[in-house]
């Protein structure tokens, strides 16, 4: 019994300690619920931060009122930006993993610096990237400040009013006139601004002048062809001077190389070499017929550029079809192929002694043209005694956004028109590793620059011509911006697959690519989709 | 000394008793408040109840969406609002020829990937269960390939030595005067070479496997198989894989359902091509839904591939129930 007591005393004990441990714990409950009512009485943590100056700040602050005016006197706004200050805050910018997003935050350094405000990335493979982003943004949820993404994601996003417009007095500081017409239709939809302009892309042609220049080759050419040999200026001259390179030159393995794999860059191969075959100068549509919204992707145009691919594989690498922009890129800069049809990059990587073999014997030049067209209009075929050009804006380039849930959103805009502006676009340009092409004008006509940046002057002129060439001709193809533009662009790089592999003719491939077109339209709404195209092609 | 110790133990045998009858007591009143409140199911109940709640929101909540959503017109970035479309969406499935072609091509990676992967893995595992040279060594090394990133063995095995171009393999052909192994465009090549490179990664699983299957079968069985006279083969036949069987089946199972899903592999390799004579149906649903952003086809899809993948398992686990050894008999 004796022992029963004195175990419900040491249990009555333990259990009074028990308690007595959880008073306190107990007590400082209203305490939180205070702290917790208190931060939600007061803005952010960040806005906390931005009111209670630093160490650094405050001694920044001991000078003198006469230093602070004199230093606010010296230092004017950066290019591009209002010269608000946004002390505390940080802008998350939404980029791609690799040197191409990490560039954005070298880039952002002097305004930074400038506005006191930091610049984090959040990048996101390239793969992933449009996903990331679309879920988040259809969901509402935040993602970043700054979206830098590319151009044919516009008419997802801008079309269904994700995105905040670009504010007046902010494109006047842009210099918008000097923005080149393409990328100035990029940033816009239905004739509202939306994006900043950053990245410039097109497809051009890349040869071995080296080889074309070659006396010998030259003649072994003229005596095997009939003509002379030069950088092609036709499809048909670029499949002659692709099986000269196979089969004559010792120096090349292979004539041609081209991006062409499904799911990877196919999309645009493919339309590099069909815009000369369909594009009439007169006639602002391609993809489209602007009246029914019918797919003209197997109109005789098309068909004859697929027909004229599946002609050229015997002449490339054999693997081409599974070949990304890195495996084409080496393939070219590596001495195995002579002729490449490929974005601005392949210029300043042709030249770099890290990676290129070929440097100095590379020449540039708009990509092949057509001596027929097919008017889509008419059902006929059109000569041209010349050639008809028609460059491709392949991808559309980069652009940054701003979307209408960002959290810092005057920063941003002030960050994303500093980005804009000609200087950082300029530098952005001569950057390798920023992945930005030229998408101004200013840049095209700064040879200087160019040359400082490790081009010769020949190289210079020769690639900065050719640019310029692309980027202001009238009859130039803008890449399709409409909403299901995966859809539409899955539908046709299987059909390319398809020819390729033999498994349909390049007709029976378009037709059922084509099918699938005007069944993804009607899915999307056939109205609301023509109405699109017709705002995109400036028909509206 | 001695004569204090009965004592002492007598104490601590009281002690003890008293401690029981406490426990005792307390359990008997914690009874009889449970009896107020409903009894012990109440109670189990209520303490499983935050679990059942969370494994709700986390698996059934996400997989009846997913259901839900195959009866609506939901897209990404949609414009218009979101509204039942019934049966249009399996209706479309049915009809859509692509899906029928990467489904055959999922079945094709699946039997023939998971078969090859099973009959090198069960040979190499009856090697590393010898008393072979080196068995250490092989035993690591032979599993490193499970361990990497299924992208990185993409990119380095499927695209880099299978490379038309610049890969080893053709240059090694080459240097011995065969002709070059050239895949890119033929369907069948294309898919061989993803199940390859699926079996160079995989094969480890069912080594691991199934060698913890051999080195779990007692010796006493071969033991006396061997007095009675019994060769290799049969104690293979008649020992070693009927007992192995049941680990093999399940070894199978997990590696079949892992395979209907590959996706990385497809779209690092050939990108599903050429044409779609390789894309997966994961690899369909992910472009439908997250690169097009059709969100309804795409679960519909995803669920025509967990259907796929449910009769496929049950056909599997019945035939191999009727070819498994009962145990006794």
């Amino acid at each position: 019994m004796k022992i029963r007591i004195s175990l419900v005393v040491v249990m009555s004990t333990c259990l009074l300690l028990l308690l007595a441990a959880c008073v306190p714990a107990a007590t400082p409950q209203p305490a939180a619920v205070e702290t917790e009512a208190a931060v939600a009485e007061e803005p952010t943590e960040e806005a906390a931060v931005a009111e209670e100056p630093t160490e650094e700040a405050a001694v920044a602050e001991e000078p003198t009122v006469e230093a602070a005016v004199a230093e606010e006197e010296v230092s004017e706004p950066l290019p591009g930006t209002s010269g608000e200050m946004f002390d505390g805050q940080t802008v998350v910018v939404v980029g791609v993993t690799g040197d191409q997003g990490e560039y954005l935050k070298k880039a952002a350094a002097a305004w930074e610096e400038q506005t006191g405000a930091t610049v984090e990335l959040n990048l996101i493979p390239f793969g992933e990237l449009q996903d990331k982003v679309a879920t988040a943004v259809s969901a509402g949820a935040f993602v970043g400040d700054v979206l830098n993404i590319p151009a044919y994601m516009g008419g997802d996003l801008m079309g269904n009013g994700f995105i905040e417009p670009v504010p007046d007095e902010v494109k006047a500081r842009l210099e918008w006139d000097d923005v080149m017409p393409l990328y100035q239709q990029q940033a816009e939809w239905g004739g509202v601004t939306y994006g900043y302009p950053w990245d410039g892309d097109f497809h051009s042609m890349y040869f071995r002048k080296d080889l074309i220049e070659d006396p010998d080759n030259q003649a072994a050419f003229k005596k095997k062809y009939g003509y002379d040999l030069r950088a092609p200026k036709t499809w048909d001259e670029y499949h002659d001077v692709a099986a000269f390179f196979t089969e004559d030159l010792d120096e090349l393995t292979y004539g041609d190389v081209e991006l062409i794999m499904r799911k990877n860059q196919g999309f645009h191969g493919f339309i590099s070499r069909a815009t000369c075959y369909s594009k009439m100068p007169d006639n602002p549509a391609f993809f489209f017929d602007p009246e029914t919204m019918d797919a003209e992707i197997n109109n005789p145009g098309f068909v004859k550029a697929l027909e004229d691919l599946v002609a050229i594989l015997p002449y490339a690498p054999p693997d081409m079809p599974n070949f990304g922009f890195m495996e084409n890129a080496q393939a070219f800069v590596g001495g195995l192929v002579g002729l490449d049809i490929q974005w601005a990059d392949l210029g300043p990587m042709s030249l770099d002694p890290k990676t290129s073999v070929v440097q100095g014997k590379v020449g540039f030049a708009p990509s092949p043209g057509c001596t027929q067209t097919w008017d889509s209009r008419t059902d006929e075929w059109v000569e041209f005694p010349d050639v008809n050009y028609a460059p491709y804006a392949a991808f559309g380039g980069w652009q940054n956004l701003v979307p209408v849930n960002a959290e810092a959103k005057e920063a941003a805009v002030d960050l994303a028109a500093y980005y804009a502006s000609p200087d950082s676009l300029k530098q952005a340009s001569l950057t390798g590793g920023s992945g930005v092409n030229p998408a101004r004008t200013s840049t095209v006509e700064d040879v200087d620059a160019w040359i400082t940046s490790g081009f010769s002057e020949e190289d210079a002129q020769d690639y900065l011509g050719m640019v310029g060439e692309v980027l202001g001709h009238p009859n130039a193809v803008f890449q399709l911006r409409l909403p299901g533009y995966v859809q539409y662009q899955d539908a046709l790089e299987l059909a390319v697959s398809k020819a390729i592999a033999g498994q349909a003719t390049p007709q029976e491939a378009l037709d059922e690519a084509a099918a699938e077109w005007n069944t993804i339209t009607d899915r999307i709404g056939r109205d609301q989709q023509k109405a699109l195209y017709r705002q995109s092609i400036g028909l509206e | 000394m001695d004569g204090a110790r009965p004592d002492h133990f007598a104490v601590l045998t009281q002690r003890k008793m008293a401690v029981i009858d406490a426990v005792q007591e307390a359990t008997s009143r914690l009874t009889s408040i449970r009896g107020k409140v409903g009894g012990d199911r109440f109670v189990r109940r209520s303490l499983l109840l935050p679990v059942a709640v969370v494994i709700a929101l986390l698996t059934t909540f996400p997989f009846l969406f997913s259901l839900v959503l195959t009866f609506t017109n939901m897209r990404l970035l949609a414009s218009s609002g979101l509204r039942f479309v019934g049966f249009e969406n399996w209706g479309r499935l049915f009809a859509d020829r692509n899906f029928h072609i990467v489904l055959r091509n999922t079945l094709v990676f699946v039997v023939a990937g998971v078969t090859l992967q099973y009959v090198l893995g069960l040979g190499l595992a009856l090697l590393l269960n010898e008393d072979i040279r080196g068995r250490r060594f092989f035993r690591i090394s032979l599993f490193l390939p499970m361990m990497m990133s299924p992208v990185a063995v993409s990119y380095v095995i499927g695209k880099m030595l299978f490379s038309e171009s610049y890969g080893p393999i053709n240059d090694l052909l080459s240097m011995l005067g065969l002709p070059l192994f050239t895949w890119t465009l033929s369907p069948a090549k294309s898919m061989a070479v993803l199940v390859m490179v699926d079996t160079w990664q995989w094969t480890p699983f069912f080594i691991l496997v199934l060698l913890a299957g051999l080195q779990s079968i007692s010796p006493e069985l071969y033991e006396a198989a061997r007095v009675d006279g019994a060769t290799p083969r049969q104690m293979f036949l008649y020992i070693t894989f009927p007992l192995l069987m049941p680990l093999c089946v399940t070894a199978i199972l997990i590696r079949s359902l892992e395979a209907f899903k590959v996706l990385d592999l497809v779209r690092v390799v050939t990108g599903g091509g050429p044409g779609n004579s390789t894309e997966s149906v994961t690899l369909f649903a992910y472009d439908i839904g997250l690169k097009g952003g059709d969100i309804a086809y795409a679960s519909t899809v995803a669920y025509a591939l967990l259907i796929t993948v449910i009769i496929s398992s049950v056909v599997f686990l019945g035939v191999a129930r009727r070819i498994t050894p009962r145990t006794g008999e």
